[in-house]
């Protein structure tokens, strides 16, 4: 920090009065929801609730789905945000709209289109069940896809964003020294967007931790099975409070924690 | 990049600030005149906060109800245990139509000026299937065939409940695979055909017209009474509601969709 600072100064700038006042009323619109649930948790059955079956069932749930639809979401996102920015195919900005369509869409929506396809009787769920008996509903493996479904169009936009900022010449002179477009794209230009990629992976996980309405409509609500952590806060909403509120803090805490470290990161290009 | 850009903005904070104040008085203007809005409360509509499984029979009450009186309804529909902790939470409504008592009675503890409690009719839980039955599913004793996709409601709302007590009654352990946040979740699903078998009211079976089919009712039977209360006490309007529902017309469209009088 010190170091940084001697290398650039900082002019300090002089915050325009209404520009501060509706900075702060932004700030307040995030940092009162917290505060109020702050004044809520029962401190006192904190560690009993936190260690409680429930919890640690939906925690280490929703810790393997997440992380699950992240890699996931790596795996398919990069390959996928690299052809959107290198290359111009008819049809691309419709193929990009279609894939960030859930971040905008209720996820909701998303659970009931993920049954229609990927329901026991869905267009390509029916298929698959007839011949495998292998259903996705009800099952980890539904909560994962609909963790996917929701997540990767946070990783695709990062790092399509990435992709497209970095200066090409780097992958031209790789290529002029002979190494192969896949070599490149490993050697060259994964490591260079780097940070952007552990920011996209990040997101893509914090969003599925935080995955409610595709994962209840579509993966269903069972303790140990679907019942993730922002499943189970939902439940307890209307049986235990108490629970609730400390389950919402568990999720607050973790997401807060990551988000922050990876804040250093994120503007470190 | 960065120095450009700063720059740039210098030249036109100006300009930010001046259009920022209009926004701002703007704001204002709109806060002002939605409290003066809120103020004249002479046809304001009734706000009915009802048991999702009230959807169908409330729908058709509350069109009923506005034709007669000249009232507008608007009707909120969740899982009962929702719909109290959303009263508790000092929610916006004039009258609370639960699944059952337990519900009603919370809310009615957590939140002054509760009116007396009505029944206004019964419903019975019932093991349904889809039409056709494709699982062949005879009996509540079925349900402990891991194999079957079950659903019932989260224990939290009264068709949970009731779940549970008809489960206990039969002496099954049910293999259950959603434990869904209202009974239309169920029903739903059900619907779909991504559930062989679940625990829903008659009247849900009723209302889809054949879609559903129930394969078992508990014998002696597993039903719940669904009271109803005016919240704010003061409103003419919403007793109105409440007498429409208990009387003659009320309780022939509540028949109508598979309720039975208390």
């Amino acid at each position: 920090m010190g170091i940084r600072r001697s290398v650039k100064p900082r002019r300090p700038t002089r915050v325009p009065g209404p520009l501060l006042a509706l900075g702060v009323v932004g700030v307040l619109v995030f940092a009162l929801p917290f505060l109020g649930l702050l004044f809520r948790v029962p401190w006192s059955r904190l560690g009993s609730i936190a260690t409680s079956a429930v919890v640690v069932d939906a925690l280490w749930l929703s810790l393997l789905s997440s992380v699950a639809a992240a890699v996931i979401s790596a795996l398919l996102g990069v390959p996928l945000a690299w052809i959107l920015a290198r290359t111009d195919f008819p049809g691309r900005s419709f193929v990009r709209a279609i894939v960030t369509l859930p971040m905008v869409l209720p996820p909701v929506v998303g659970g009931a289109a993920l049954l229609f396809a990927f329901g026991r009787n869905g267009t390509f769920g029916g298929p698959l069940a007839d011949a495998t008996s292998f259903v996705l509903p009800f099952s980890i493996w539904g909560v994962i896809l609909a963790n996917v479904f929701v997540a990767m169009p946070f990783l695709i936009v990062t790092v399509e964003g990435a992709f497209r900022n970095l200066d090409p010449r780097f992958e031209e002179a790789a290529s002029t020294y002979g190494a192969r477009p896949l070599d490149v794209f490993r050697r060259v230009t994964l490591p260079m967007i780097r940070p952007s990629l552990l920011a996209g992976i990040v997101l893509a996980w914090a969003r599925a931790l935080g995955e409610f309405g595709a994962t209840i409509t579509f993966a269903g609500n069972l303790p140990e099975r679907t019942q993730t952590l922002p499943l189970a806060v939902f439940v307890e909403l209307q049986r235990d409070r108490d629970s609730a509120v400390a389950i919402s803090l568990i999720l607050v805490v973790v997401s807060l924690v990551v988000l922050v470290a990876l804040r250093d990161r994120w503007w470190q290009r | 990049m960065i120095e450009s850009g700063s720059r740039h903005a210098d030249g036109v904070g100006g300009a930010i600030a001046g259009k920022l104040h209009r926004v701002v008085a703007a704001l204002a203007l709109l806060g002002a005149v939605w409290v003066a809005s809120s103020c004249g409360s002479s046809d304001e509509p009734v706000d009915v906060f009802a048991a999702a499984s009230l959807v169908d029979a409330f729908g058709e009450v509350a069109t009923a109800f506005t034709e007669e009186s000249g009232v507008e309804v608007r009707l909120n529909f969740a899982g009962s245990s929702i719909l109290r902790e959303q009263i508790l939470d000092g929610a916006s409504v004039d009258v609370f139509a639960s699944a059952n008592s337990v519900v009603m009675e919370a809310a009615a503890a957590g939140r002054a000026g509760f009116g007396p409690r009505a029944t206004m009719a019964v419903n019975e839980l019932v093991l349904a299937v889809p039409a056709g039955n494709a699982r062949n599913v005879n009996s509540i004793q079925d349900l402990a065939d891991p194999g079957l996709f079950v659903g019932v409601c989260a224990a939290s709302v009264p068709c949970g409940d009731l779940a549970q007590d008809y489960f206990a009654q039969a002496g099954v352990t049910a293999s259950v695979d959603t434990f869904d946040p209202d009974v239309r979740f169920v029903v739903s699903r059900l619907l779909d055909e991504e559930l062989d078998a679940g625990m829903v009211y008659r009247s849900d079976v009723v209302a889809t017209n054949g879609a559903l089919t129930i394969v078992e009712r508990a014998e002696p039977p597993i039903v719940t009474s669904y009271p109803i209360a005016v919240v704010e006490p003061a409103d003419d309007d919403a007793q109105a509601f409440v007498d429409f529902v208990l009387g003659d017309a009320g309780q022939a469209i509540l028949e109508r969709w598979g309720f039975v009088a208390p």
